[in-house]
């Protein structure tokens, strides 16, 4: 059967099928970094997809699930492919249905009801940009913005940089249209029974996201930000903890432990720059006079490696080192919105707040966080194509389990990879942890199973200090196989819902609960 | 019935058959507060709390007991998910005890998100400022609510900070007066429609049950359980052109669940 042949055969003219040997390739991965790890050291396990549609319309989107629910051919709804966990590989080939075509946008009842609708193609930069052209913001600044979309937000579970202020994207959401297996269309929460939470997270097994009605709010005009530096994260996370369970409503509320503070760079805002990448430029200066370019570039590939591999190759000396070095933490804090008065109020309750306990240093450090707030998942290329394999995790608690949580993983880990970590995404009842985590190894194939090692290990640490696996990453193929952890049980409940609601299991098989191999 | 605080996480673990009210004096022994739960009728549990359908999106900030952490238990199954404030962790399953959900168990025990308790004002918008009580919502994140058969929205307006007394003032400007927070829900159908609709969905004998930053909830009182073909025609008539609205009820009986994930609207 010829995949591609029998989706033209049903779609309309303006949708496009693509089989491509670049188009498979580029859809049999999202941005998880074992892919890359893997792929380095030639274990590239993944199947590309037999092909790839492009709907021009939701009746395309229709024509597809009907076509691949007759044949039993897999369908995995791709949106920015921007995800960290593998959410969209093809683990059984099929169908990739790319929806960055249905970008429509109805915002007539802003003004009223502080409702748009939109649909699952828009790139989340696109839309805030269109939304602040009209007054208006979702709220939702995930760093990936620039190529990640709404649909992909929903079937994950996203979270953006303002969390604190707006919420994640499942606090946002009032319902989803979706397709589901018999590709009917459907409302999530119409009836006496709201299965909004269902579809959102369901990463694509339970049915295709088309669009979603969701809560917009007027644009912030004024911002107010600050920083404070903090003796250590324990008196950061009881002013964070304060600030939220007092009613406050900040947008950016961020602790960095000691060394993403040292690393950040944004302790540091406000004093004169220093030359960029000073180090290998030096290296490349030197190599450059004695060699050609091409040549003077793999020297200075070549040192970066052999002097991250002395420092990093030993990572738990690094890490107790970091510890015992660097002896302060930063807090950044900021409040955004629509009126003067209304930010300065909020900034007046907010900082004084931390001015009570913490070392006020100015409006520096938050706009310095400002300026790059997307830059940090830009950093991470140059260092795996160094040697490097470098990824992030994001966990979440409760207060009373948060500072717990986080020396638990940060000794698990310890021994593995060099590891930092900031804390954000903040709630009256907990916080998330975001851990940043680099390791080298002498060849490919070490690296990615020193990478696997560090992940089993950081899991496990997690669920044994009984904090959630993830807070806004998603489930995809990585944390699939500890998913009872978070849903104690979850398989007996997930299992009926799934076989009623595909019947024929071709909806991104192979993910959630039903996970074909551990892949790590 | 057995229970557990924790203070710093602000979170309280109760049986579910216990009532709404023994739950918010269980907080408020231990200086916390679940004003959230304003939509509760006399002698309401938890469980029957958590069955019914909600009468507002469960929008940021999230004030609903639908935040709660469930332990579950029944022949097939015990399920319980874990004590994080959000997670990523695939679908909500949640969703599945909640409202006219296809239950697979009986919810044994909820841990429900409280906040510190603080004194508070409660302040009655009229109708014909419906456009500040949207605002005051959305920005503030104060929680609104009924105020017995008047058709006012009421906000709860937490105090000791600037900027409560920056939410008081605006809503003083716009007409809003002082009200006593004690009333009681009434039995009733009705609609909870996107503020649009909100003044075409008021009639004679509305109540006005409790408005969020999208939606209000516009209420209809009826005598008995079995909802009267004649409200459920009032509350369907005034759902009509909103894509957002939804049919909604208080202490009343709603069809068995279908167990589908959504309505077919094409």
């Amino acid at each position: 059967m010829n995949v591609a042949a029998g989706l033209r055969g049903v779609l309309s003219d303006s949708a496009r099928v693509s089989e491509t040997e670049g188009d498979r390739a580029l859809y049999s991965r999202d941005c998880w970094p074992y892919l890359n790890v893997a792929a380095r050291s030639g274990r590239h396990a993944v199947r590309p997809p037999d092909c790839v549609v492009f709907p021009a319309s939701i009746d395309d989107v229709v024509a597809t699930v009907k076509w691949c629910a007759s044949t039993g051919t897999p369908l995995v709804p791709v949106g920015g492919g921007s995800g960290v966990a593998g959410a969209t590989v093809p683990v059984l080939g099929g169908v990739a249905i790319d929806m960055k075509r249905l970008d429509a946008l109805d915002t007539s009842l802003a003004a009223s009801s502080n409702l748009i609708w939109a649909e699952a193609g828009w790139v989340g930069a696109r839309l805030e940009h269109e939304l602040t052209r009209q007054g208006l913001t979702l709220g939702h600044f995930p760093s990936s913005i620039l190529c990640s979309t709404l649909g992909g937000y929903l079937a994950t579970r996203s979270a953006g940089q303002l969390s604190s202020r707006h919420g994640k994207i499942e606090d946002m959401v009032v319902r989803v249209r979706f397709v589901d297996a018999h590709g009917e269309i459907r409302d999530s929460a119409v009836g006496p029974w709201d299965a909004t939470q269902l579809l959102v997270g369901s990463e694509g097994a339970l049915g295709v996201i088309l669009g979603a009605w969701l809560r917009v709010e007027p644009a912030p005009t004024h911002r107010r930000y600050r920083g404070y530096a903090c003796p250590n994260v324990h008196a950061g996370l009881e002013v964070m903890r304060e600030a939220m369970q007092a009613g406050l409503r900040p947008a950016v509320v961020r602790l960095y432990d000691e060394f993403d503070t040292y690393i950040s760079g944004a302790r540091k805002a406000g004093r004169p720059k220093k030359e960029p990448g000073r180090l290998a430029a030096r290296i490349k200066a030197w190599a450059g006079d004695r060699m050609p370019p091409a040549e003077a570039k793999q020297v200075a590939l070549r040192a970066a490696n052999g002097l991250m591999s002395r420092s990093l190759g030993g990572p738990l000396a690094l890490n107790f080192g970091a510890e015992r070095i660097y002896d302060e933490c930063l807090l950044i804090l900021g409040v955004e919105e629509s009126t003067a008065e209304h930010a300065d109020t909020h900034a007046e309750d907010l900082f004084g707040l931390a001015g009570r306990s913490l070392k006020d240093l100015g409006t520096a450090p938050g706009e310095h966080w400002y300026e790059n707030r997307y830059a940090v998942s830009y950093k991470m290329s140059p260092l795996v194509t160094a040697g490097l394999f470098v990824d992030t995790m994001e966990v979440a608690t409760s207060w009373e389990n948060i500072e717990n949580l986080y020396h638990a993983v940060k000794s698990a880990m310890a021994r593995h990879v060099f590891i930092m970590a900031h804390f954000s995404h903040v709630y009256a009842s907990g916080c998330s942890i975001y851990f940043t985590f680099a390791g080298f190894a002498r060849t490919d194939d070490e690296a990615r199973r020193a990478y696997v090692r560090c992940w089993e290990a950081a899991m496990s640490a997690v669920v044994a200090a009984g904090g959630s696996l993830t807070h806004h990453h998603g489930v995809g193929l990585m944390k699939a196989p500890l998913l009872d952890a978070d849903h104690r049980g979850g398989r007996a409940l997930y299992d009926p819902m799934k076989a009623a609601a595909d019947p024929e299991n071709f909806m991104n098989p192979g993910k959630l609960w039903h996970t074909v191999e551990a892949f790590l | 019935m057995s229970a557990a605080v924790d203070s710093k996480s602000c979170t309280i673990t109760i049986d579910a058959s216990a009532t709404v009210d023994e739950a918010k004096q269980l907080a408020a022994d231990h200086g916390l507060s679940l004003d959230y739960v304003v939509d509760a009728f006399a002698g309401e549990t938890l469980t029957d709390a958590l069955a019914r359908p909600a009468l507002l999106p469960p929008l940021w900030p999230p004030h609903t007991l639908r935040a709660a952490t469930l332990e579950v238990h029944a022949p097939s199954v015990a399920y319980s998910n874990v004590r994080a404030p959000r997670t990523a962790s695939g679908p909500d399953l949640r969703a599945l005890f909640f409202e006219q959900g296809p239950h697979a168990g009986a919810v044994e025990r909820v841990t429900l998100r409280c906040e510190p308790a603080a004194e508070a004002r409660w302040l009655a918008i009229p109708p014909d400022a419906s456009d500040v009580a949207r605002d005051v919502v959305s920005r503030f994140g104060t929680v609104v609510t009924l105020h017995g058969s008047k058709r006012a929205v009421v906000a709860r307006v937490r105090r000791g900070s600037a900027i409560a007394a920056l939410a008081e003032r605006t809503l003083a400007a716009a007409g809003a007066f002082m009200v006593d927070p004690t009333w009681t829900r009434p039995r009733a159908v009705g609609v909870s429609v996107s503020w649009a609709h909100f003044e075409r969905a008021l009639s004679d004998g509305c109540y006005v049950a409790c408005a969020g930053p999208t939606h209000v909830a516009v209420m209809h009182s009826c005598s008995r359980r079995r909802v009267p073909k004649a409200a459920m025609t009032w509350a369907t008539s005034a759902a009509e052109g909103d894509p957002t609205a939804r049919i909604v009820g208080i202490d009343v009986d709603w069809a068995p669940p279908s167990g589908a994930l959504g309505e077919v609207v094409r």
